[in-house]
């Protein structure tokens, strides 16, 4: 029976898809969790809401629409922090309250009652479009070699910020380009596993790692094979149990994490 | 610096600040807690502007951070996350990386890591996971990172913090072996003036103005000290026959 299921597109694709989500996931959630930012992942996702409902409201592409609410969101929160005017917790409070109460505003306005509402909220992977491939294999195109040539910089500057800018890194630069690439995975991803939902992507990879290793290189390894499980382990479950699918891919995930997580402190403990 | 002023929202942190540092000398700067000792050493470092006067690092003003691999930097207070998955190696290979175009370690590179680690007789612990390392260790390894690419500063803003009497001896003793090895400039914070007061060659004592400028051996005046770290102080005196202070050196 598993093996009927990847003679059907839909099932290919959201598999090929899981995969290709598991890498960036793994990545970005290492940076997520060792820069101390789950709450800004959160955020971003929840901030994207007011973008997808004023692609309803306009008539645009909500992709479209929510990247830039999401990349403006981003700068502006970069901004006041680093003037000091307001600590990322209070901002990241504001601005996602701020988006969610004009998503459900732009939503009201729009009139639009075909539009799938829950979709965006929960996703959906099993009705992945060639579109929605574009977009992720563009993300990663341009994040993998980021990090690959700026990573021990970034692992740098996430270790101590003020030594590594004395050290010649430019660290707001790169700070800022970390939460730029935080914002695009969570954006072409919303899509696929849901505004609700993503937050768990972002944060349970680099948690898990940091559970099983206390190697950044192993760390990130096994952020991107979790994922690996928990999206093609979720997609499968759902199938075989009628579940939906991101739902069952977090559960999952939540699970085997805390699984782990007692397993290594009783080993701890004896 | 030449006269330096520095002002947070119209209050003066630091006043007409005025001072040097040679190669191969160990400069402290003494004061007690918000007298604006973190504001030096970042107006150094070029992270604060000053408000009027002049700072030069290796004969060039500071301006902004440029002076990457020639300065040295050990923060306050270990700011990093205990948990943080890196090991004692990878500690120090950050600066290397910093310097380099692509993250790619050379057979030098390695070396230069371990002979760093080496120096701070930390090269055993190069694998070990750096959470796990005690505070005087930890210390001895982030010495080691800012050692690691022959910087002529070293800048330390309260090393000894969190290390207890011995362990603060023996990082003092390190620092001057390392002076006297590799002769290199040591600007170093610290709130404690009896402790760095032994180990130093110039001695500021610091309270938004520099109160007493000159070598630990003329005594600071009683009088210095009062106006710099307030008039509840008792002042102990100890000298090779201080029972105390055998007890903890030998």
């Amino acid at each position: 029976m598993l093996l009927e299921l990847l003679t059907m597109d839909f099932f290919r694709n959201a598999l090929y898809m899981s995969l290709l989500l598991s890498l960036l996931f793994g990545v970005i959630s290492f940076f997520v969790i060792i820069r101390n930012i789950s709450f800004l992942g959160a955020g971003i996702a929840h901030m994207a809401f007011g973008g997808v409902a004023l692609g309803v409201l306009a008539g645009i592409n909500p992709f479209y629409t929510s990247l830039v609410f999401c990349l403006l969101a981003v700068f502006l929160l970069f901004y006041v922090q680093k003037q000091g005017s307001i600590s990322y917790d209070a901002g990241i409070g504001i601005f996602f309250s701020a988006s969610m109460a004009l998503g459900a505003i732009f939503i009201a306005l729009s009139r639009n009652y075909t539009f799938d509402l829950s979709g965006y909220l929960f996703g959906n992977i099993l009705g992945v479009e060639q579109a929605d491939f574009i977009y992720v294999l563009v993300t990663a195109a341009v994040l993998l070699p980021f990090f690959m040539i700026c990573f021990q910089r970034v692992l740098f500057l996430s270790f101590e910020e003020d030594v590594a800018a004395v050290s010649g890194i430019k660290t707001t630069m790169l700070s800022l380009f970390v939460l730029i690439f935080l914002a695009l995975v969570i954006v072409v991803s919303i899509k696929i596993v849901g505004i609700i939902l993503v937050t768990a992507l972002v944060v349970l990879p680099g948690s898990f790692g940091m559970l099983i290793s206390r190697d950044y290189r192993k760390v990130i390894l096994s952020g991107v094979l979790f994922t690996v499980v928990i999206m093609t382990g979720g997609l499968f479950l759902s199938y075989l149990l009628d579940l939906p699918a991101g739902a069952t891919m977090v559960t999952l995930g939540t699970v085997i994490y805390f699984t782990v997580l007692f397993a290594v402190k009783s080993a701890g403990r004896s | 610096m030449r006269d330096v002023t520095v002002r947070y929202h119209e209050q003066t942190v630091l006043e007409e600040i005025q001072f040097s540092v040679s190669a191969g000398e160990i400069v402290s700067i003494v004061g007690p807690n918000g007298s604006g000792k973190t504001t030096l050493v970042k107006t150094m470092l070029g992270f604060v502007k000053p408000y009027t006067g002049q700072v030069f690092v290796l004969g060039q003003q500071v301006g902004h951070i440029v002076h990457s691999g020639q300065i040295g930097y050990l923060p306050q207070g270990g700011l990093y996350k205990q948990t943080f998955p890196v090991s004692v190696f990878d500690v120090v290979a950050m600066s290397v990386y910093a310097q380099k175009t692509l993250p790619v370690l050379t057979g030098p590179d390695k070396g230069r890591i371990l002979a760093a680690l080496d120096q701070v007789d930390m090269k055993g612990y190069a694998h070990r996971f750096f959470g796990s390392l005690s505070g005087g260790q930890k210390q001895r390894v982030l010495i080691a990172r800012a050692l690691v690419l022959g910087p002529k500063i070293l800048i330390l803003d309260e090393p000894s913090t969190g290390l207890d009497a011995v362990a603060q001896d023996t990082f003092y003793k390190m620092l001057i072996e390392l002076r006297d090895r590799i002769n290199v400039a040591i600007v170093m914070v610290s709130h404690d003036v009896g402790a760095v007061s032994r180990f130093v060659d110039t001695i500021a004592c610091l309270n938004r103005r520099i109160h007493f400028h000159g070598k630990p051996g003329q005594g600071v005046p009683e009088e210095t000290i009062r106006k710099v770290f307030g008039e509840n102080v008792h002042f102990l005196f100890h000298d090779e026959r201080c029972e105390t202070c055998r007890r903890r050196c030998c």
